[in-house]
């Protein structure tokens, strides 16, 4: 179970069930309820080299193929894709919004963007200036518009790698990093995105350019847009909005440190 | 436009209010909208009884605004356009055109509807740039995964 969603996993082996264990979201724990809402099984492509014969690793999610490659990385990497979005887009009390999230004096700066605009790069930089990692993949919000921590691993590209390299995972303790814990309302959102030789001059933008912002960023927006809408009114009724394109990390995060401090 | 009285889609709209805007979510196009102000006055009052001189009045007394009437009709014309009106026909002019007949270019009060689409969960989440080993066209930023590389 997590967040609400029932998962079941299946597979010819305990190692195949043990590998895509620890590949699930974070707050996944075990339960006894009967039925699932998706049934991954996984088929593992057996030991060794055989002569003419491809060992490949096949995953499904109920009785639809969703992977299927013999590198058994591959085929992990897609079951965690996969059951991530499963369950950010039919959690039923929470709306996953695809953003970057830090806590700074007991509220949270969220930053909705697309891949590759930057938000990890801009979270691990305000990181650096001293805020609390809640999360660089999601902003998970309820119905009263609190976020809370998605606690998954930071995953930062190596600068200068090509865009096909995946990014590595750390865990924030290794880097000296505080984890937030508890849920917070929503101080400031960033809607920005990196330009080359760009300073950080962010325009004030209304509640409602906010509430659009995260909505173009929320993977249950067309499932259940009434949820969604909701949560979102919520999450902005206290919070500034803040739209602009930013140069670099270090510099942008310590600007959006000082607003955030302006009462 | 026709000649009836402007009137508010009540189906398939799901609408949040905020102080001084308006949330539309259009259920059968996935759009979201966000009305200000001024939208928002002449929106509330497309009841299918309030006329355009009405509604100019309103927003004379509510926004001082000036030449309300155009301005009403910008509105309407936007609200047509983004399909939250009933059985209106949106005139074909853009926004530009009404704002040089307004002679009021820039002017932030006027009524202004901006729109989204909002996306298929699969485009809001972060996906593999070109290069990347994959296995389904899913964890593609291009939507193409050839030979467990993405395209």
């Amino acid at each position: 179970m997590a967040y609400g969603v029932r998962l079941g996993l299946r597979g010819q082996a305990a190692a195949a069930l043990r590998l895509l264990r620890g590949h699930l979201p974070p707050n996944a724990r075990p339960t006894g309820v009967r039925g699932v809402d998706r049934l991954y099984s996984l088929v593992l492509g057996g030991d060794g080299p055989r002569p003419g014969v491809r060992r490949l690793h096949i995953l499904y999610a109920d009785h639809v193929r969703i992977a299927r490659s013999e590198d058994l990385d591959i085929v992990l990497s897609a079951f965690e894709s996969e059951v991530e979005v499963f369950v950010a887009v039919h959690a039923p009390a929470r709306v996953f919004v695809h953003a970057g999230v830090v806590g700074w004096r007991g509220r949270a700066i969220v930053m909705p963007g697309r891949s590759f605009s930057g938000k990890s790069t801009l979270v691990r930089a305000l990181l650096n200036a001293g805020a609390t990692y809640y999360s660089d993949e999601y902003a998970v919000i309820d119905v009263r518009g609190f976020v809370h921590p998605y606690d998954r691993p930071l995953s930062l590209r190596t600068p200068g790698a090509a865009p096909g390299v995946r990014p590595y995972r750390h865990d924030p303790e290794s880097l000296g990093v505080r984890r937030g814990r508890k849920a917070l309302p929503m101080g400031l959102i960033v809607s920005t995105r990196f330009r080359e030789g760009t300073r950080f001059r962010p325009r004030p933008a209304s509640a409602g350019e906010g509430v659009l912002a995260l909505l173009a960023n929320t993977l249950s927006a067309r499932m259940r847009p009434g949820v969604a809408m909701v949560a979102l009114r919520e999450a902005v009724a206290g919070a500034r909005v803040l739209k602009g394109p930013r140069g670099e990390a270090a510099e942008t995060a310590q600007q959006i440190l000082s607003i955030a401090n302006c009462p | 436009m026709s000649d009836r009285l402007p009137k508010a889609r009540i189906d398939g709209l799901h609408i949040e209010d905020l102080p001084g805007e308006l949330i539309v979510y259009d259920l059968g196009r996935h759009r979201a909208h966000r009305l200000n102000q001024a939208a928002k006055l002449v929106f509330q009052r497309c009841d299918g009884t309030t006329t355009r001189e009405q509604m100019a009045r309103v927003l004379e007394h509510e926004l001082g605004a000036i030449q309300a009437e155009a301005q009403v009709d910008l509105a309407l014309a936007a609200l047509a356009r983004k399909h939250m009106l009933d059985g209106a026909t949106p005139r074909r002019e853009s926004r530009r055109l009404w704002l040089r007949r307004l002679g009021l270019a820039g002017t932030a009060a006027l009524p202004l509807v901006a729109t989204i689409g909002v996306p298929r969960p699969a485009h809001a989440v972060t996906c593999l740039a070109t290069g990347a080993a994959c296995s389904s066209n899913a964890q593609c930023c291009s939507g193409l995964c050839i030979l467990n590389l993405c395209l």
